[in-house]
């Protein structure tokens, strides 16, 4: 995140509150938000279209779940940059996302400070676990 | 009764046949006997079917209160889990908002924004107890252990908590032994801590102290909150792990009083204990222990998490 370019997000969530409120957190971290999907098809859509740094990704989604999307993603882009949200920490899904590749996960009701935190060291980990590997992640 | 009434009948016969009809009256005695005994019978078969048909209805009512509870567990974690999210957003905006990060505020808008803030927060905090009580009550509590430094763990939150006292004008004291990793959900055990220590900030004055110690004894940790507060009547102690308890008025905070019982639940699945020890106007002590057993058991158990 020290690049002089904004690193470029994506959020996925059914809820347009929850995006909202994610892309005001970003935002905040001079993260440059360049598109939001509503739906598990969209958002797979939209990864392939802009392939963002990070994808923030909610894990339940209308048409397609979390973990459908990102066997997608990760189908394409191996090396790319996913934290899941959840609202409810199903642990067994959350699990099987982070087996799947996803980096982190990050429950809604976390304060605003905290989530900032969780993303820049998750983004700072993954970085390094990157290094050198030709990820897309800065 | 029933074998009263059949011994009588067996005397009388047993008599009947010795007199060999020689006596008159007999007849008519043991036809009274006779009829009487067929009606003991007939109460005795009566009231067994009345007996079974109630034990039939009892578990049938029991089975459609175990349906109702349920039903009423899957209603809390639905409706819960609904309104947690708007919750977290309209606390997430508002807390935006107060940080001036969008623009200036007034003065009034930054108290009705405060306002709304600290109720979104509140709600938050209720909603998230009956996520959890929901999920403890349906059996999926589950664990994620962690091997891990309860000392490190502690003095890592002490931190936070020790700003929480402050806001309060309370002084928190740590009193923290060098105890060996252990396993347990780091998540789970830093729930309890949190609604230990946050409880005994809420129920004590201004100007108190707070202890939180570490230590350990037959190879347990023992975990132990101490407050200057009120203290709480002998009469709640026996039931203050149970869900909906409260006792007193906590500044006016709005609580359900399921804490103290999801705390209870938490302990028990790391098969540890959790009591209280008071006594009106010296104050509280709540401790937990965590057992090192757990190690032993952890990996025949099926873990997972579930917070909700």
């Amino acid at each position: 995140m020290t690049e002089k370019k904004k690193p470029q997000v994506m959020i996925a969530d059914d809820e347009a509150h929850c995006r909202l409120l994610m892309k005001a957190i970003l935002t905040s971290m001079k993260c440059d938000v360049v598109c939001e999907a509503s739906n598990g098809e969209e958002t797979v859509e939209l990864f392939k279209q802009h392939k963002p740094h990070l994808l923030l990704l909610d894990i339940n989604m209308p048409l397609k779940n979390g973990d459908e999307i990102l066997k997608d993603i990760f189908r394409d882009f191996p090396n790319a940059f996913v934290v899941m949200l959840t609202s409810v920490t199903d642990m067994g899904t959350v699990e099987r996302c982070l087996d799947l590749g996803a980096a982190n996960y990050i429950r809604k009701d976390t304060p605003l400070e905290e989530i900032k935190t969780i993303l820049k060291d998750t983004w700072q980990a993954f970085a390094k676990s990157k290094a050198g590997t030709g990820a897309t992640a800065v | 009764m029933r074998g009263s009434s059949s011994t009588n009948l067996i005397d009388l016969i047993t008599g009947y046949l010795q007199a060999k009809h020689q006596e008159t009256g007999r007849s008519s005695v043991l036809i009274t006997a006779l009829l009487e005994c067929w009606a003991s019978e007939k109460d005795y078969e009566l009231k067994n079917q009345l007996l079974n048909s109630l034990v039939l209805k009892y578990a049938s009512s029991i089975r459609n209160l175990m349906e109702l509870n349920q039903l009423k567990n899957k209603f809390l974690g639905i409706a819960a889990h609904d309104l947690r999210s708007p919750l977290s957003s309209v606390r997430g905006f508002s807390e935006i908002l107060l940080s001036e990060a969008v623009g200036p505020l007034t003065a009034e808008q930054k108290e009705y924004i405060t306002v709304i803030h600290n109720v979104s927060r509140n709600m938050l905090a209720l909603v998230n107890d009956l996520l959890d009580i929901s999920v403890i009550e349906s059996g999926k509590l589950e664990l994620h252990p962690e091997r891990l430094s309860l000392t490190a763990f502690l003095k890592e939150r002490f931190r936070f908590y020790d700003i929480a006292a402050q806001e309060q004008k309370i002084t928190l004291h740590g009193d923290l032994e060098d105890v060996p990793a252990q396993w347990f959900d780091p998540n789970k055990i830093g729930q309890v801590i949190d609604n230990l220590i946050s409880n005994a900030v809420k129920y004590s004055a201004p100007g108190t102290n707070i202890y939180l110690t570490l230590s350990r004894e037959d190879e347990c940790s023992i975990v132990s909150v101490r407050d200057e507060g009120p203290g709480i009547p002998s009469e709640y102690q026996g039931r203050i792990f149970g869900e909906f308890q409260r006792w007193g008025k906590p500044r006016g905070e709005k609580s359900f009083g399921l804490g103290l019982a999801i705390a209870k639940r938490i302990i028990d699945a790391h098969h540890g204990r959790i009591c209280v020890k008071s006594e009106p106007g010296t104050g509280s002590v709540f401790s937990f222990t965590l057992p090192p057993g757990y190690e032993n058991d952890r990996k025949e158990e099926t873990t997972g998490d579930d917070r909700g």
